[in-house]
C-alpha cells in the first residue's frame, strides 16, 4: 500500500509568514512538497469561505499562518484570524472535515526553521488522519 | 479575451538543476488562454526587459505570470516590465518557484510538480486582476516631533531651518528633556546649560515651531505624506501668554509637599515652575497636589498673581494635526533599583540613582548643586555601583553603553567639589567607547583617591538596608567578598524604554524590539526609520545612546524627511485598497470596528460604509469580516484567491 500523499494549502501573510517561508528557501531547508503556498496581505484577510474553498478544491489540510501575536503588520489582523478560524473549526466539527485539518499559527519573518517544523508536523498529522473523503474523491 | 503570457525565470543555473524546465514550460503551455511560455535566463537582469516587452507585444499578451523568485524580492522590478510593455502593472501575478520549490524540495519530480501547480494557480488568479491606477495626492510637508529632549529638539531645529512647519509635542511642562537639568557633560565637563539653553531659546522663539507642552499623541491615522494626528493637551491652569514665571504664586501656595529628591529641601508648592530655569518660563498647577483641583475653594495663587495669569477654568484641549511625517523622540527612563532589594535604595536616603545625582548636582537643586549626603554633610567617601539593571538576564540583557562614562563624569563632579573625598567604583567591566571615552577615563583615574573594585558579574553587590552608613558587600572575581563603606552611593542605572513606550507603539502602530525600545526598520541600514513608513525614530527611544548620537539621529531623521517630503509635493497611494459595494452593504458597522487604520466611516445619507483610500492600507480584515461580502480588496479579492486555489488543484475556474 502506498503512503497517503496529502495536499496542503498554506495561506501566508505577506509580512511575516510568507517571508518566513521564503527564509526557509534562502536557507535551503527541506519543506514537504505537499505544501502549496498562497500569499495574502494579512492572515486577517482569510475569510472562512476561502478555507472551505480549499477543502472543496481537494486540500487535505489548510494552514493559516500570520505574524506572531502582537507583531501583526496591521496590529489586529492575526487576532481576527484566530477568532474566525476557531469559530470555523467549531462549525467544522459538524462536518466530515475534521477540525484538526485547519491550523492557525504564527511565523515571524526569518523563522524559516519554524516554518519547516510546522509544515513537517502538519503533513504527518494529516497523513495520520488520511484523506478527507476516500470514497467520494476523484 | 485573456491572452496570458508566462515567463519562467531560470535564475541563472539555479532553477534548471532543481526543476525540469522543459517539462514545466511544456505543461504550462497547455493551460487555457496561455498564448506564450518563455524560459528566461535571468528575469531581473536589466538587459532582459526589452526582449520581454517585444514578446508581450508580438503575441498581444494582456496578462502576465512571472515564475521565479519570491514576489517579495522582485515584484516591483517585474511591474516595471509591465509598464514598459504598456500593460497595467497590476495585470500580473508572480509564482514563487524558487524559494518555495527549487530551494526547498530535494526531489526534482516533486519540485517540478509543485512548480507546475503554483504556476497554474497564478494563471487562474491573474484572470481576476483589474487594472489599478496608483493615484497621487498632495503631501503635507509639516512634521510632528514627539518629545522635546535632545533628539527631538535637534530634529525640530533642522526641519525649521529648511522652513518646515514643526509641531513639537512634549509630555512634560517644559522642553529640553533630561539633559536640560544636567550640570556637566562628558568628556570635557562642559556646562550643559551653556550648550543647550541657546538652542532651547531658538526653538521657543522660532515661529515655524509650535511647542505643545503637557501634551500626548492619542491617535495617528494615515500614511506617509498624510497623517492625521489627535493630540490632547492638558490644561496648565496658567495662561502661558501672561505668566512671566515670577513665582509669586509659588510663595503664596498653601500646599507644601516634600521635595521628591531631598527631604530636607524647601517644600514644594502645587503651583510653580517645573524647576528653576525651565523653559518655557511659565508656571503650572500640579493637579495632583492643588487643593482647588481636589474640590476645595482655594484661590490664593489667583489672588497672588500680579499678571492675572492663573485660570482654573482653562480646559484640556484637543488638536487635530495634519502632517506628512513624524519623528518619535520620547527618550528613556532610568532603571528603577527598587525592583531588586540588593541595592537598599528603597530604604536608604544615601543610596541614589544616577538620575537623582544629576538633579542633586544641578545648580537649580535644593542644595544649589552642592553634592552632600542626605543629612547635609560633604561625603568623605562616595561609591559608584556600575551596571545596575544592565547586562543581566533578570532585567536588561544589554549594556546601556553610556553609564560608565556618566559615572566617571559624576565622580569628577564629586572630586571637583571636594578633592579629598575618596571615590570607589564597583564595576564588572568598563565600557569606554568612542574617541573620547578611553582618554577621559585615563585622565580621570590618574587622580588620587580613586579606588576600583571588580565584581564577578553585574549586580554582584548587596547594600545593607539598615546599617548606619551604607556598606556595600562586593563579590569579587575571585569569589571572595569585600566590604566597601561610603557616605553616599550612586547607582549607575540602565537606560530603559519609557514606561508607556508600549502604549505609544500601539497608538502609532510601530513595532518594538525585544528590549522594548522602538524598533528600527533595520538596525544597520535604516536606524532612524521605524517599522512604519513615514514615522522616524531619534534618540534613546530607539535604544540607549549618548547625547551626540541622539543629536545626530534627530538630524538624520530630519534629513530623511526633508529629502522625501517637500512643500507642494505629491505622494503615490498604493492602489491595493478596500472598496465597498454600496448595493451589498447592509450598513451593519462591523467593518468600522474591524479596520485597524480608521479608514472606514459610515455615510449616514445612503447609509453605507465608505473606505477612505488615503487611509486604507489594504489588509483586507474588513473584507473577510463583512457578513454581506460587500467589501473587496483589489488584487486580493475573494474570487482571485479562490481561483488561485482551484488552479493549485488543476481545476479550471469555471
Amino acid at each position: 500500500m502506498t503512503e497517503f500523499d496529502p495536499t496542503i494549502v498554506a495561506l501566508l501573510c505577506n509580512w511575516c509568514a510568507y517571508d518566513g517561508a521564503d527564509a526557509a528557501g534562502r536557507s535551503r531547508l527541506a519543506i514537504p512538497h505537499q505544501i502549496r503556498e498562497v500569499r495574502v496581505m494579512c492572515s486577517g484577510q482569510v475569510d472562512p469561505s476561502t478555507v472551505l474553498k480549499a477543502f472543496a478544491a481537494g486540500a487535505d489540510g489548510v494552514l493559516v499562518l500570520g505574524c506572531r501575536p502582537g507583531d501583526c503588520h496591521y496590529r489586529t489582523g492575526n487576532r481576527e484570524a484566530l477568532k474566525r478560524m476557531r469559530l470555523l473549526q467549531a462549525v467544522m466539527a459538524a462536518t466530515p472535515i475534521h477540525s484538526q485539518r485547519l491550523r492557525t499559527d504564527w511565523i515571524s519573518a526569518g523563522e524559516g526553521d519554524r516554518y519547516r517544523r510546522m509544515a513537517c508536523d502538519f503533513v504527518l498529522e494529516i497523513q495520520a488522519l488520511g484523506p478527507v473523503n476516500p470514497k467520494g474523491r476523484h | 479575451m485573456d491572452r496570458i503570457g508566462v515567463f519562467i525565470c531560470q535564475c541563472g543555473p539555479t532553477l534548471q538543476e532543481a526543476l525540469d524546465m522543459p517539462a514545466l514550460a511544456r505543461e504550462t503551455g497547455r493551460l487555457k488562454d496561455v498564448v506564450r511560455v518563455e524560459r528566461v535566463s535571468v528575469l531581473c537582469a536589466p538587459d532582459v526587459s526589452p526582449a520581454l516587452v517585444e514578446t508581450i507585444r508580438t503575441h498581444a499578451i494582456n496578462r502576465v505570470v512571472f515564475a521565479g523568485c519570491s514576489p517579495r524580492e522582485h515584484e516591483e522590478t517585474l511591474r516595471g516590465i509591465m509598464v514598459a510593455a504598456d500593460l497595467n502593472p497590476f495585470l500580473m501575478q508572480v509564482a514563487n518557484i524558487r524559494e518555495h520549490c527549487a530551494w526547498t524540495i530535494r526531489d526534482r519530480m516533486q519540485a517540478t510538480g509543485k512548480a507546475r501547480a503554483l504556476i497554474q494557480g497564478a494563471v487562474e488568479r491573474v484572470r481576476h486582476h483589474r487594472p489599478l491606477e496608483a493615484k497621487k495626492i498632495d503631501a503635507w510637508a509639516d512634521v510632528l516631533v514627539i518629545g522635546a529632549g535632545m533628539a527631538g529638539i535637534s530634529a525640530a531645529r533642522t526641519l525649521a531651518q529648511e522652513d518646515r512647519r514643526v509641531f513639537l509635542v512634549e509630555r512634560s511642562a517644559c522642553i529640553g528633556g533630561k539633559v536640560a537639568r544636567y550640570e556637566d557633560l562628558y568628556p570635557d565637563s562642559s556646562c550643559a546649560a551653556c550648550l543647550i539653553e541657546p538652542d532651547l531659546d531658538t526653538i521657543l522663539h522660532d515661529d515655524r515651531i509650535e511647542i505643545i507642552t503637557l501634551a500626548q499623541v492619542e491617535d495617528l491615522r494615515g500614511r506617509p505624506g498624510s497623517f492625521s494626528v489627535s493630540v490632547r493637551q492638558a490644561a496648565r491652569w496658567v495662561d502661558a501668554d501672561r505668566c512671566l514665571g515670577c513665582t509669586a504664586c509659588t510663595d503664596a501656595c498653601p500646599v507644601k509637599m516634600p521635595d521628591p529628591i531631598r527631604a530636607d529641601a524647601p517644600r514644594c508648592a502645587a503651583i510653580g515652575l517645573p524647576y528653576a530655569g525651565a523653559l518655557p518660563h511659565v508656571a503650572m498647577i500640579d493637579r495632583h497636589r492643588c487643593l482647588r483641583a481636589m474640590g476645595e475653594s482655594c484661590s490664593i495663587c489667583q489672588d497672588a498673581c500680579p499678571f492675572e495669569a492663573v485660570n482654573y477654568d482653562q480646559p484640556d484641549t484637543y488638536r487635530e494635526l495634519s502632517v506628512g511625517a513624524v519623528v518619535v523622540a520620547t527618550g528613556f527612563q532610568g532603571f528603577d533599583p527598587d525592583r531588586e532589594d540588593r541595592y537598599g535604595h528603597a530604604e536608604r536616603q544615601d543610596v541614589i540613582t544616577a538620575d537623582a545625582f544629576e538633579r542633586l548636582a544641578n545648580a537649580s537643586s535644593p542644595t544649589g548643586g552642592r553634592i552632600v549626603t542626605a543629612d547635609g554633610r560633604v561625603p568623605q567617601c562616595v561609591a559608584f555601583v556600575h551596571c545596575v539593571g544592565s547586562r543581566t538576564d533578570a532585567f536588561n540583557a544589554y549594556c546601556s553603553g553610556v553609564c560608565c562614562l556618566a559615572a566617571f563624569k559624576h565622580a569628577q563632579q564629586v572630586k571637583r567639589q571636594s578633592p579629598e573625598t575618596i571615590v570607589h567604583h564597583i564595576y564588572a567591566d568598563l565600557c569606554l567607547p568612542g574617541q573620547a571615552g578611553q582618554r577621559f577615563f585615563d585622565r580621570f583615574q590618574k587622580q588620587p583617591g580613586i579606588v576600583f573594585h571588580r565584581m564577578v558579574r553585574p549586580g554582584a553587590v548587596r547594600i545593607d538596608p539598615r546599617a548606619a552608613t551604607p556598606v556595600i558587600h562586593v563579590t569579587g572575581v575571585d569569589g571572595c567578598e569585600e566590604r566597601v563603606e561610603a557616605d553616599l552611593v550612586i547607582l549607575a542605572t540602565a537606560l530603559e524604554p519609557e514606561e508607556d513606550t508600549d502604549q505609544m507603539a500601539k497608538r502609532l502602530d510601530i513595532e518594538l524590539d525585544p528590549d522594548g525600545f522602538f524598533k528600527a526598520h533595520h538596525p544597520v541600514t535604516a536606524p532612524v526609520q521605524s517599522s512604519r513608513d513615514g514615522i522616524y525614530l531619534a534618540g534613546c527611544c530607539q535604544g540607549p545612546k549618548d547625547i551626540p548620537a541622539s543629536v545626530a539621529q534627530g538630524q538624520a531623521a530630519a534629513g530623511c524627511i526633508l529629502q522625501r517630503f517637500t512643500p507642494g509635493g505629491t505622494i503615490t497611494l498604493d492602489p491595493v485598497v478596500a472598496r465597498v459595494d454600496p448595493d451589498l452593504c447592509a450598513a451593519c458597522r462591523t467593518c468600522l470596528a474591524l479596520c485597524p487604520c480608521g479608514a472606514i466611516s459610515r455615510d449616514e445619507e445612503t447609509p453605507t460604509a465608505r473606505a477612505e483610500e488615503t487611509l486604507c492600507r489594504g489588509c483586507g480584515i474588513c473584507a473577510a469580516g463583512c457578513p454581506s461580502g460587500a467589501i473587496t480588496v483589489d488584487h486580493f479579492s475573494r474570487d482571485a484567491l479562490h481561483a488561485e486555489i482551484n488552479g493549485l488543484f488543476d481545476l479550471s475556474g469555471d
